[in-house]
């Protein structure tokens, strides 16, 4: 069991680093670099946009946006600190937001995607992907269902939180509360699940 | 929010709104104020980037979905039809986004690039000359990692950024983004000071009109500190104008 667990990690570390890699021959402006960090996450990518955008037309143009910005952008990515999939993740969703908000200034947006990669780190590290999103999954499905209805309805739709109050009838201070609640409750649950799959198989 | 409520937030107040900043869906009044506190408090700043991570995270809750087999094709062409474009006088790639800087000052935070002030020839064609517009070749010089950069921090509320990018026989080179074109003899103005004699006798070390990368004469090697004001006219050597950006050496 300790043996398949060290084999396990070995796979991961190696999967991790050929993403940080890719990251590496991005910044050197290596367009074959682009074509396989496509491959590896243009699936999630694409999963991604439809549900936020739930149309294929429109994920399909949020999807090539993210990969120009992503290249665009190659420069400022700093390796061990955030993964490919979280910085194309955090496009996507910004691109989505974008034209989710259509009032919303381009210029307001990009500030604001700036500062969300700027920000970006992965203090879990769960490489596999299927039990990265197995995980997340189970997190979400621990909260209580009014906090994850607000998680769902800022990160899917977009909403604001006067919006999600108006959506859901609960006051304002009861959606920033759950919010709150909810992220970190999340985080924990993250942090811990990494920290379970480390100690026990 | 009423327009003249603009008390700083303070630690414990950003903690309540953080979660919300991080899924943007905090309304613009409260958000700017929110980064204005993060821009200078380092506690908050790790607390945000924690809780970015569990945001990234809940991307895994949609389930993937194959994009259609054409889309690779379009999305490689893009990106290949932009780096055949010719780069014009002025490429404005960096005056579009303030994410450059944001993600130098974090890579200096992280101490990535630290004392890499040897260049080696990563650079094709000549250096760009003194003055001259040249985004893309200093873009490409921060890209190589193998330039000093640093940032300057813009007084609060600012938009315009820029930095001093060092890359040894290559010159130094002062970039300049987000900041409006000037007219007439008004100039933004770069002055380099010496360590501990902040305001008496500042180095005025380039003017300049508008946004772009421009070689400056000399580094700030020796120098305690570097700022960059908006002056009303050229050639007067003493800073007149207001500071719009500044670091210390």
């Amino acid at each position: 069991m300790a043996i398949a667990q060290a084999e396990g990690d070995l796979a991961e570390d190696e999967l991790r680093d050929t993403d940080a890699q890719l990251m590496w021959r991005l910044r050197a402006r290596d367009e074959d670099a682009l074509g396989e960090l496509y491959d590896r996450h243009a699936s999630l990518a694409f999963g991604l946009a439809l549900r936020m955008v739930r149309d294929r037309a429109a994920a399909e143009e949020v999807v090539q946006d993210t990969f120009l910005t992503l290249w665009r952008q190659a420069a400022n990515h700093v390796p061990d600190r955030a993964s490919a999939r979280s910085w194309i993740c955090t496009i996507v969703r910004s691109r989505a937001i974008d034209r989710l908000r259509h009032s919303a200034s381009k210029e307001a947006r990009d500030g604001q995607l700036a500062d969300d990669l700027a920000g970006l780190c992965d203090t879990w590290q769960l490489a596999d992907e299927a039990m990265r999103a197995q995980a997340v999954r189970r997190a979400v499905e621990g909260l209580p269902q009014e906090q994850r209805e607000v998680l769902e309805l800022a990160y899917f739709l977009g909403l604001s939180q006067t919006e999600i109050s108006r959506r859901t009838g609960a006051p304002l201070g009861t959606v920033k509360g759950r919010t709150r609640l909810a992220l970190e409750r999340l985080r924990r649950a993250l942090a811990s699940a990494t920290q379970l799959e480390e100690v026990e198989p | 929010m009423p327009e003249g409520g603009r008390t700083p937030l303070s630690c414990t107040e950003v903690r309540e709104l953080l979660s919300a900043y991080v899924l943007d869906s905090l309304e613009p009044g409260p958000a700017v104020r929110v980064r204005e506190h993060l821009a200078g408090c380092s506690d908050c700043r790790a607390e945000a980037a924690e809780l970015s991570s569990a945001v990234a995270a809940l991307a895994e809750l949609a389930p993937p979905v194959p994009p259609p087999p054409d889309l690779r094709r379009r999305v490689l062409a893009a990106v290949h039809a932009e780096e055949e474009a010719p780069a014009g006088p002025a490429v404005p790639r960096l005056r579009t986004s303030r994410l450059p800087w944001l993600a130098v000052a974090a890579a200096l935070l992280l101490a990535v690039g630290a004392g890499s002030w040897g260049l080696e020839e990563h650079l094709s064609g000549p250096p760009p000359r003194q003055g001259a517009a040249a985004i893309t070749p200093v873009e490409r010089l921060i890209a190589s990692g193998l330039a000093q950069v640093v940032p300057l921090s813009p007084v609060p509320g600012y938009t315009g950024r820029a930095a001093l990018v060092s890359a040894g026989s290559r010159g130094t080179y002062l970039l300049l983004t987000g900041v409006p074109k000037l007219s007439g003899a008004r100039s933004y103005t770069l002055w380099f000071l010496q360590p501990g004699q902040s305001k008496t006798s500042p180095r005025a070390v380039v003017e300049v009109s508008g946004p772009g990368a421009y070689r400056l004469p000399e580094g700030p090697h020796g120098y305690g500190a570097a700022a960059v004001t908006r002056e009303p006219s050229r050639r007067d050597r003493t800073p007149r104008g207001p500071v719009l950006l500044s670091t210390k050496l």
